[in-house]
């Protein structure tokens, strides 16, 4: 599994875990994100339990298991939270931020030590280390409670599905030619994301944003002007075409 | 953990449980074949004052039966419990192992030790208690298939005590007698097969 800095500051740092050559072939590749401050580490997303292995030998390349005293979980899928009974095992003291309204779904993964803090549908924020990061709603993008992970100090959203796109193995981490990358994630947010008004509301929510980098669940980064193309292209994107046809 | 077979200890442990639970079903049916049978004798009379005394026997058997039944079922479904939680740390320990081989040369491999000690001594006491799991209900099987043979024996006095009440309840009485031998057939038959899967399991 490849791991990579995507922001490295005087304080914290973000790592993003992923295009892993030992995956099986199966299952949709993930992107996983850590931030890392002086004494913490919030672990995003951290994957399904396929990659735990993988996951888990690449962050104690960065940080000890014992600072990773936060997780988040963008919604209750499987390849977002289905590891959550492994790391329950590996982290001593650690707190699973994720939305209220799946707190009975995901314990069914599996969750003893670790303890759930339920994020309100306004979102919240969590400081580490005197880094405040601050739980973004993206309700129905695509869950019904659904967050993402906005860092104002690094400029930096982790944007779950939104922004995803599907991908031959390999791909680059970062999106070179947007035009171009527009096929990949055409589908994938038409068919996964269920409601334009629900998308709106993201998109005006996330121009008020400074963004210098977008980070996806799936696919590759946005980086300075492509994360203002995203906009543009997502607003203007018909989504939750399935009940149309 | 896995069987002779290979077959995974918590399908053999859910597999007893529903075994269980389907010889707790049964063992009502005998339940019910007492309470017809102390009817039918006290209609019958003095023909049938054999015939009366013993169901109170059957009626005993029926309640030992049931409250055997239906312990041994809730011990089975907490030893199958016992073992899906063992697959499941057998796993995570299986998958820290792989992580601490590709995490070789990582400089906070240290960190992952007291989680990997933690989940193979919780491996260990999870199979531990499933040993002790086992032991009870075999145990109790056993138990159960020695108090099962009273209901054979009881059966045959029934058709004779039966046969002995006169003919107009003869019939009906011998119909009861029958009912205990067959439930109890059953039972034996789950009962057997429960002690089949046991031997399956490698402890």
């Amino acid at each position: 599994m490849l791991t990579k800095k995507i922001y490295d500051g005087v304080n914290h740092q973000w790592f993003m875990f992923g295009r892993d050559p030992e995956k099986p072939k199966a299952i949709i590749d993930t992107n996983q994100y850590m931030v890392r401050t002086r004494n913490s580490a919030l672990l995003m997303d951290p994957g399904g339990i396929e990659l735990f292995s993988a996951m888990l030998a690449n962050v104690v390349k960065q940080v000890p298991v014992q600072k990773i005293s936060h997780m988040f979980a963008s919604h209750q899928d499987p390849d977002i939270i289905s590891s959550l009974g492994l790391w329950d095992k590996a982290l001593e003291n650690a707190t699973l931020h994720a939305p209220w309204l799946w707190e009975g779904f995901i314990r069914h993964f599996g969750m003893e030590n670790i303890d759930f803090n339920a994020i309100p549908d306004e979102g919240s924020s969590l400081t580490l280390d005197g880094l405040t990061l601050q739980f973004i709603p993206a309700h129905y993008l695509h869950a019904s409670g659904n967050f993402h992970v906005y860092d104002p100090s690094a400029k930096v959203l982790m944007s779950g599905d939104v922004g995803a796109a599907l991908e031959p193995e390999g791909a680059p981490l970062f999106v070179e030619d947007f035009e171009q990358h527009v096929q990949n994630m055409h589908m994938f947010h038409q068919r996964w994301m269920p409601s334009n008004q629900a998308k709106n509301d993201w998109v005006k929510r996330v121009r008020a944003l400074d963004i210098d980098m977008m980070c996806p669940q799936h696919g590759r980064m946005f980086t300075g002007d492509n994360v203002l193309r995203f906009l543009d292209w997502f607003e203007a994107l018909d989504v939750g075409v399935a009940i149309k046809s | 953990m896995k069987t002779h077979k290979g077959n995974q200890y918590f399908v053999y442990a859910a597999t007893v449980a529903a075994e269980l639970h389907k010889a707790t079903m049964v063992a009502r049916e005998i339940s019910l074949t007492a309470s017809n049978a102390r009817a039918l004798a006290l209609r019958a009379g003095h023909g049938a004052a054999g015939f009366r005394a013993l169901t109170e026997f059957i009626d005993e058997l029926a309640r030992k039966t049931v409250a055997a039944s239906s312990e041994i079922n809730s011990e089975a479904i907490r030893m199958s419990r016992t073992a899906s939680e063992t697959a499941r740390t057998e796993s995570a320990l299986k998958r820290f192992k792989i992580a601490c081989n590709k995490a070789a040369d990582h400089k906070y491999l240290p960190s992952i030790y007291p989680a990997v000690k933690r989940t193979e001594q919780e491996f260990k006491s999870l199979q531990e208690r499933f040993r002790k799991q086992v032991f009870i209900l075999s145990d109790r099987l056993n138990e159960l298939g020695r108090e099962l043979r009273t209901a054979t024996v009881l059966a045959a006095m029934s058709r004779v005590e039966a046969s002995a009440s006169g003919k107009e309840f003869e019939d009906s009485l011998n119909v009861i007698a029958q009912n205990v031998a067959q439930a109890a057939d059953k039972i034996q038959t789950h009962v057997k097969y429960s002690q089949q899967l046991f031997a399956q399991i490698a402890v």
